[in-house]
């Protein structure tokens, strides 16, 4: 009998530490900027979930396409319906390892530099990308941020000539999220 | 004479008219929630039916617009500057996320409302409304 307490203590204690490594954002940002000198193509989605274990370093973005605002309707329009068709394919993931994790002490105060490699999923197809990015550690509580480019041909995403010169060969996507401890 | 005339003027007409249609469609305004007709749902049964069966949900709710009552776990405010309601669900920790077109005032952790809003989906975690509005309190 005793030793099932002393399981069931140790269990929950394990799960304790468990859900204090991890920190989570619902309202995280992520950017793009994706116009030329021809057209301003910017989009902002202020929705993105993102999960942060401190503990292994995994970090985990899950995007939904339709949560991107646009400028104009027919552009945001275009956006779903001709390139990332979100009918068929509603959500982007990114599910990755902060490489230099044993050089950054996300229990300390501080801010750190961070490679972050993993796999990005885009219009059903998943890559493998390794980005740079900051970690800002205040009070226990991370932010992170990130900016890195990606070409909408590596995702099987097709620009039709009569607008290639509008849309950039290179999207460049800018993270900024805030986390907090999972209650 | 007056044939020329007419003919250049039917011309002009269809170019303005031409011109005025590529401009309204170029400059459509976005969608506004407000004006559409929803689909009722409690937000327990959306993230319900969502994390039992995602493809079947999103052709019933993607992109449509819905209105979900329920109750409030927690309201936030993101980066920019819109309110956030997070509805309780039968989960301990995932839900249904609501994105307000603007920021409010007097939403308590707790209270009872039903917010009117487009569909984005399941992203694995959380249902999520965006460009929402409240219908309930008014």
């Amino acid at each position: 009998m005793k030793r099932i307490y002393l399981f069931a203590i140790l269990f929950l204690m394990v799960n304790a530490t468990r859900s204090q490594d991890i920190q989570m954002t619902r309202t995280g940002k992520i950017n793009f900027h994706a116009g030329t000198a021809l057209e301003d193509i910017d989009a902002a989605n202020n929705e993105v979930t993102s999960i942060i274990n401190k503990k292994t370093g995994e970090i985990v973005f899950n995007v939904l396409v339709k949560s991107f605002h646009l400028r104009r309707a027919l552009m945001e329009e275009h956006f779903n319906e001709n390139y990332m068709e979100s009918d068929k394919y509603p959500k982007s993931t990114f599910n990755g390892k902060i490489a230099n994790l044993s050089s950054v002490p996300l229990d300390k105060d501080g801010t750190y530099k961070i490679t972050v490699d993993g796999d990005i999923t885009i219009h059903n197809v998943t890559k493998k990308i390794s980005v740079p990015g900051t970690i800002t550690v205040e009070g226990g509580k991370i932010s992170a941020t990130s900016e890195f480019k990606l070409k909408p041909e590596d995702f099987n995403i097709q620009i039709p000539g009569i607008v290639s010169n509008k849309i950039a060969k290179e999207v460049q996507v800018v993270i900024d999220c805030k986390y907090e401890p999972r209650s | 004479m007056k044939k020329v005339r007419i003919i250049l003027i039917v011309i002009l007409v269809l170019i303005l008219a031409g011109g005025a249609a590529v401009y309204y469609v170029f400059n459509k305004p976005h969608r506004d929630v407000e004006g559409e007709k929803a689909l009722q749902v409690a937000a327990n049964d959306l993230f319900k039916n969502y994390t039992q069966n995602e493809k079947q949900s999103n052709s019933n709710y993607l992109d449509k617009a819905l209105e979900v009552e329920g109750r409030i776990e927690e309201v936030r405010t993101n980066q920019d500057n819109k309110t956030v309601v997070v509805f309780k669900t039968d989960d301990p920790i995932y839900g249904v996320v609501c994105t307000f077109k603007t920021s409010l005032a007097n939403l308590g952790n707790g209270s009872d409302i039903t917010v009117k809003g487009l569909c984005s989906g399941y992203d694995g975690n959380d249902v999520k409304l965006r460009d929402c509005v409240l219908v309930h309190p008014k």
